[in-house]
């Protein structure tokens, strides 16, 4: 299990649990649980490289406790 | 949704049991409660690996001993059946089981070989048939007719060749049929081909070598070397057995060598023969072309008839003074010589021959007293003819107290002698008689050359080159034609000397006197002489000529006196040198003071010398006023003024020069004013003036009648001028 941070740097942060093998979307999912907003809203990006939703976190290399940046689209 | 406020500040986050419960409702499979353990995992880990190992080294032992279990069998298997003990197990191994197996084995053997033979003896007897076969089918006869894909030359003597069918596609099978082909053969040509085309011969070399390699029987049909891309390749075949091709072969060479035969040269010839001066008959057959060449139409010299005009035709080329004069019989040849049409040297010198001799036959006929004679008639006719010359005369004469006799043509002049008057001539009678002398001389014999030894002294315009001159060559030589043609009118007239003598006393003198005149006119007008001269005959000095004259007297004396000047100083100068030498020779015995004061009043000598060169320098160039006049010209030798001048300079600078056209309008211009410079001055071009005081003084009336339309009440004047051109040659005539 590992933890990442999401920062929409307009008020909202949220900490999420989850799976190494989980894909953005289901990330995208468990964020939207969090703070309300439709999923497919949700963009995640680091600089500027916008996350896919089909993609695992581990083939983005995204580790326990990384922070990535949380934009509507 | 519990704590929904996480840890951090403002920050969202769920527990792991709210997580998992979220995570099964999206249906992902529940997180793992808490962070693994790294030593546990390890341990694990390296269990595992030995596990794995244990595994593995299980899997080669049992593979080892499966393999070492097959290894056996297979040598087992290798030692099964009898051993050499136990081979006659089965015979019981007594000698005569021995025997008996031997037996057996050698009448097998033996019905084994009596099979081969029966077999070979078999393939005996079918190759024995075959053969038979073969003598008696396959022959050359079989193969008559077959078509070898090859020359016939390509086959040599004693070479032999194993001809197959020609391997080919079924198209071309279906056209040429069965061929038989050397392999050998066909490669070679496809080598040689091959190599033709490497070579990359030139169409047209320039060299004329094909003339000589090819055969003497094979002459290319024009542009042979496209033979092969308009009709294809040209496969050379023969059918085996046939005789054509062997035909064509023998005829070819028949051909050959019956040119050869034809072009030979007989080695045996006519040794006895004897040769002689004429042509035999084959050597005067033998011909040369000619080339074909139109004849030309001979050029033949034709005698024209003689006609009347050609008879007048000397009279008119001669002077105006023997118009009247009828040619007389030794006119003919002159006549001749006057209307041959001169085409080539040839004939000019034979007719100038005929002249020549004629002339000199006549010279010799006539005397001197005869030409006397005729001249007189001639002078006497023409005196007669105009009353008003004769007038002229009698003043000159009673003016010059000088008697003259001879004829005068003045070529140039004839037109200032038709455009005088008589007012003109009046002054130079007044003005002084010696300034137009005439002299006579009169030979002791009385020939009648000494009449034509007549000179004019003019001494004020000796300077001025005038045609007026009759001791001119020319004028003599006219003259001389003059008398001949006299003599011949006058050859059948008695001579009288009385006559003669009173006529003498008539030349045209008024022709003369208007002349010298005319001249004088003529060459104020064209500006040829300075005015002076001219002033000095017409008495009329301008100011102009006076102060001109006045410089260059002027200009002579102060040459003179350079010239006097120049001689003095030489003098002084030899002088002064031999003074030098006279004191040079001097210093010598002086002593060394004395040297100095002689040095120092040696150079006070020199100022002074030279003061005094100047002062006569400055003396002498007080007069000096050289008169400098400054002309240009083009390069038609014409003077420009300033402008022009001007504009020649620059373009010479510049490099450049008019356009075509104006310089074309120069030129134009420059021909008018020439032609209006040539221009009498007292008459119009086509002399109108002139033929109008001619006319007035023949008809003896100031006025003239013009009149146009009717005429026919107007008289004999109206009659005879219809219009002014009319009048004009009216009056020439």
């Amino acid at each position: 299990m590992i933890e990442i941070l999401c920062n929409d740097r307009l008020g909202k942060k949220v900490r999420i649990k989850c799976d190494p093998n989980d894909t953005v979307g289901d990330l995208k999912k468990m964020i939207a649980a969090q703070t309300g907003t439709a999923w497919q809203k949700i963009e995640l990006k680091k600089w500027y490289t916008v996350f896919k939703d089909h993609i695992t976190l581990a083939d983005y290399e995204i580790h326990d406790g990384a922070n990535l940046e949380l934009y509507y689209k | 949704m519990a704590d929904n406020s996480g840890s951090g500040a403002g920050e969202i986050s769920l527990s792991l049991e709210e997580t998992n419960k979220l995570r099964i409702s999206l249906g992902l499979k529940p997180l793992e409660a808490g962070v693994p353990d790294a030593d546990a995992e390890a341990e694990r880990n390296y269990r595992e690996q030995r596990e794995r190992e244990k595994k593995e080294n299980e899997e080669r032992a049992v593979k080892e001993r499966i393999e070492k279990m097959q290894n056996r069998a297979k040598l087992r298997k290798k030692l099964e059946g009898k051993g050499l003990g136990e081979a006659n197990e089965k015979g019981d191994g007594s000698a005569a089981d021995w025997v008996r197996q031997n037996r057996k084995q050698e009448r097998s053997r033996a019905r084994e070989r009596a099979l081969a033979e029966q077999r070979a003896q078999q393939l005996a007897e079918q190759d024995a048939l075959a053969e038979a076969n073969q003598d008696s089918a396959y022959t050359a006869d079989h193969l008559k007719g077959m078509r070898v894909a090859h020359d016939l030359e390509d086959f040599q003597e004693g070479e032999e060749q194993v001809l197959v069918l020609k391997d080919a596609t079924i198209m071309e099978n279906e056209e040429e049929g069965d061929q038989l082909e050397s392999v050998h053969l066909a490669e070679q040509s496809r080598l040689k081909q091959n190599l033709e085309n490497k070579k990359k011969k030139p169409v047209y070399t320039g060299y004329d070598d094909d003339e000589f390699s090819m055969t003497i029987g094979n002459k290319p049909s024009i542009l042979s070397h496209y033979d092969e891309v308009i009709d294809g390749v040209k496969q050379k075949s023969f059918v085996l057995g046939s005789e054509e091709a062997l035909a064509q072969e023998e005829r070819a060479r028949q051909e050959v060598s019956e040119r050869l035969r034809g072009q030979s040269q007989s080695l045996s010839y006519t040794k006895t023969q004897i040769m002689s001066d004429y042509y035999t008959q084959e050597e005067a057959d033998v011909k040369f072309r000619k080339g074909k060449k139109g004849k030309k139409p001979r050029k033949v010299r034709q005698r024209r008839p003689l006609e009347d005009t050609d008879l007048a035709a000397p009279a008119a080329s001669g002077d105006a003074m023997n118009v009247d004069d009828v040619p007389g019989s030794s006119g003919r040849e002159s006549v001749s010589i006057a209307t041959t049409n001169f085409v080539d040297d040839d004939d000019l010198q034979q007719a100038l021959a005929v002249a020549r001799k004629s002339a000199t036959k006549r010279r010799a006929k006539r005397t001197a007293a005869e030409e006397i004679a005729e001249q007189v008639k001639r002078i006497k006719e023409e005196s007669d003819d105009e009353a008003t010359d004769r007038a002229a005369l009698d003043t000159l004469q009673s003016a010059d107290g000088i008697e003259r006799v001879g004829g005068m043509v003045f070529s140039d002049t004839t037109e200032f002698v038709r455009g005088l008057t008589l007012d003109a001539l009046a002054p130079v009678k007044k003005e002084d008689p010696d300034s137009v002398a005439v002299k006579q001389e009169e030979d002791e014999d009385g020939a009648a050359r000494a009449a034509l030894g007549q000179t004019i002294k003019q001494e004020p315009i000796d300077n001025v080159k005038m045609e007026l001159d009759t001791t001119d060559a020319d004028a003599v030589l006219k003259m001389e034609t003059d008398q001949e043609h006299l003599g011949d009118a006058g050859e059948d007239e008695a001579f009288d000397p009385e006559r003669a003598a009173n006529e003498v006393n008539s030349p045209p003198m008024e022709v003369y006197a208007t002349a010298v005149t005319a001249h004088s006119t003529y060459l104020q007008h064209a500006a040829i002489v300075d005015e002076p001269l001219v002033a000095s005959l017409v008495d009329r000095p301008s100011e102009e000529t006076l102060r001109r004259e006045r410089m260059q007297r002027k200009q002579m004396q102060w040459m003179q006196d350079q010239r006097k000047l120049a001689l003095r100083m030489e003098r002084e100068r030899q002088d002064e040198k031999e003074r030098r030498k006279r004191d040079a020779a001097n210093a010598g015995k002086r002593s060394g003071y004395e040297q100095e004061r002689e040095r120092e009043r040696r150079e006070e000598e020199m100022r002074f010398q030279e003061q005094k060169r100047q002062r006569e320098l400055d003396y002498t160039m007080r007069d000096y006023r050289p008169q400098v006049e400054l002309t240009y010209t083009d390069r038609h030798g014409n003077a420009l003024n300033q402008k022009e001048a001007f504009r020649e300079l620059s373009h010479r600078f510049h490099g450049m020069q008019s356009g075509k056209t104006k310089q074309e309008k120069r030129l134009r211009q420059m021909e008018e004013q020439r032609r209006l410079a040539a221009m009498p001055s007292n008459d119009t071009p086509l002399g109108t003036a002139a033929a109008l005081q001619e006319r007035q003084r023949r008809t003896g009336t100031a006025h003239m009648v013009l009149q146009l339309g009717d005429t026919r009440n107007s008289g004999r004047v109206a009659s005879r001028s219809h219009a002014p051109d009319v009048l004009s040659r009216d009056v020439l005539q």
